[in-house]
């Protein structure tokens, strides 16, 4: 099967060094984790592989062809980014920052039926012609899904999708993913600081931190050793019947 | 929805229309509609009259309603370019490249033509100047940007006040109109015109990538946005259009600023209704301000840069206060 994101020795760089060599493909159907300390470069990661910042080291492929060379539009129609934070400086509506989705595909008569669903798959289509600056901060996140949702991509980098929400809407918005990501074969690489939801969902996992990362199956990578290392703090495993449950130390303070 | 925005249009274009025939028949002597039919019609013995309405009047009530739309639509752009919903037209220095110039020129006893090719050359000659100052590896940031626009523009106002120092004597008069914004040495505007319109018209094709930037840099570009070659478009657009008025009427504060507002507020966020409707109103209002500022005061005539002010600030902060955005 073809990737439909691959990665070849790729460096990450901020002000420092964040991670050298990074390789990995991405196939259709795959939940993928990014796991890392804050500062770790989960962020550059998803941005870069946007082609949001510049490609220092490294090439990028989607669907084989090279970021490099793709226009916006054309990276848009395939990739799509949900972005932690939204600063929203003019007045907008839920329904137009939604629609907004689809300028990257050539405009069609179903342009406002996707972008119905998705307000209707985030709870929000009663909320179609309020002001944005009215939201609470999780519906707003809920909306930014929402206006991804209706770009309707292969590939969904999210960075840190569930922070914001509440418990349901976690659940939700994850196992909609989930349901996209087995349904119709789209591709999901997000950020996560529960580690929890990473083993839950994912089944791929990216450990960013210290200098180096690590690229293998979750059940491989996530280990009490890993995730200690990873976060500087001990961490330790709980087995509740056959699940395993990754729980901080909660006496330490260093 | 559709209806209500259907009869805005219309009501719009009513009151550009007022604005006109407001400004052509109020002055000096008062010509009523009546007449001034007759003249438009040719059916009118009256020569004076005829004289004034076709040779002083016309030519200035067309170069209000330019310079107004010029600047509505300048500002609606620029506010968007910066992510700034304070910034105008002069905000990145424009205006005082083209003030620099045009005082240089005053002082040196330069006028008519010469001064607005000048003041012209001034201003396109300080919007490269912050571009390039402001690119840095092809790159374009909107912060970046503003801040060098300012910084200019601080300059700029520095050898204003300079020259002004240094000459004062009767130049002073004309110096002080132009920097407060005055139309009453205006020409005919065609070139002006021609490039509001053409502005207008090619902005459409820019109305919904205006409306992806809006919501950010970063997320239009997400979302297939070629920002760098938008942005730049808009730059350049709207420091011609900001140019073009400056080289008309000097600098008038305001309507760059409040009539973007004005359709934010009240509901109208769309650029491609946006940035026709800013043309039209800005028009409108520069129109009537200039009116009163040949009349208020008749013979006595006032920078209508004064008067802008003064209808702006009130309506500007009844808006604020109107809505929470």
């Amino acid at each position: 099967m073809n990737s439909l994101l691959k990665i070849t020795r790729l460096t990450l760089e901020t002000n420092k060094k964040l991670c050298t060599d990074l390789t990995f493909n991405i196939q259709p159907g795959e939940i993928w984790g990014i796991l890392g300390p804050n500062g770790s470069g989960k962020t550059t990661l998803l941005q870069t592989l946007a082609g949001l910042l510049p490609i220092v080291h490294g090439e990028i492929f989607l669907q084989e062809k090279n970021l490099r060379f793709l226009s916006r539009k054309r990276i848009a129609q395939q990739l799509g980014i949900l972005f932690q934070e939204n600063y929203d400086v003019f007045p907008q509506t839920v329904w137009e920052v939604c629609q907004s989705g689809r300028y990257a595909h050539p405009r069609s008569n179903k342009d406002d039926i996707i972008a119905k669903q998705a307000l209707i798959d985030m709870n929000l289509d009663s909320y179609a012609h309020h002001l944005i600056q009215t939201l609470s901060g999780g519906e707003r996140k809920r909306l930014s899904i929402a206006t991804l949702l209706t770009q309707r991509p292969l590939i969904y980098l999210l960075d840190e999708p569930v922070n914001h929400l509440d418990l349901h809407y976690q659940v939700k918005i994850l196992n909609h993913f989930k349901y996209l990501a087995e349904n119709k074969s789209v591709s999901i690489l997000m950020s996560l600081h529960d580690i929890n939801i990473a083993a839950q969902y994912c089944q791929k996992i990216i450990l960013l931190g210290a200098g180096e990362c690590k690229v293998g199956d979750t059940h491989c990578l996530l280990t009490s050793k890993n995730l200690a290392h990873l976060y500087q703090h001990p961490i330790k495993q709980v087995s509740i019947g056959n699940t395993t449950w990754w729980q901080p130390n909660f006496d330490t303070w260093q | 929805m559709l209806q209500i925005k259907q009869w805005s249009w219309i009501g719009l274009i009513i009151l550009a229309i007022f604005s006109i025939f407001f400004s052509l028949t109020h002055g000096s002597t008062i010509i009523h509609v009546h007449e001034l039919l007759n003249i438009f019609f040719n059916h009118s013995n009256n020569d004076l009259w005829r004289n004034i309405i076709v040779t002083i009047r016309l030519p200035r009530t067309l170069s209000a309603f330019i310079t107004g739309g010029l600047l509505a639509l300048a500002g609606a752009m620029m506010q968007v370019l910066l992510r700034n919903p304070l910034a105008d037209p002069y905000i990145l220095g424009i205006s005082g490249g083209g003030a620099v110039v045009s005082l240089i020129l005053i002082v040196l006893g330069v006028s008519g033509l010469g001064l607005t090719v000048g003041a012209w050359c001034g201003s396109l000659m300080a919007t490269f100047l912050v571009f390039f100052l402001s690119t840095r590896q092809k790159m374009w940031d909107s912060h970046r940007i503003l801040l060098t626009g300012i910084a200019l523009s601080s300059g700029f106002s520095a050898l204003i006040s300079f020259i002004l120092v240094l000459h004062s004597n009767k130049e002073w008069h004309s110096l002080l109109f132009w920097l407060l914004g005055d139309l009453s040495f205006a020409h005919t505007p065609v070139l002006e015109g021609f490039i509001l319109l053409i502005v207008l018209i090619y902005s459409r094709r820019l109305a919904r990538e205006l409306n992806l930037l809006a919501r950010g840099e970063r997320e239009a570009k997400a979302l297939g946005v070629n920002t760098t070659r938008v942005q730049i478009q808009i730059y350049f657009l709207s420091a011609l259009l900001t140019a073009s008025a400056v080289a008309l009427a000097g600098c008038i504060g305001f309507i760059g600023l409040i009539i973007p507002h004005v359709f934010r507020l009240s509901g109208y966020r769309d650029h491609h209704l946006l940035l026709p409707g800013c043309a039209l109103l800005g028009g409108t209002l520069l129109t009537i301000a200039d009116t009163f500022s040949r009349t208020l005061f008749s013979p006595q005539q006032l920078p209508v840069g004064i008067i802008m002010a003064f209808i702006g600030v009130p309506i500007f902060i009844i808006l604020l206060h109107k809505n929470n955005v």
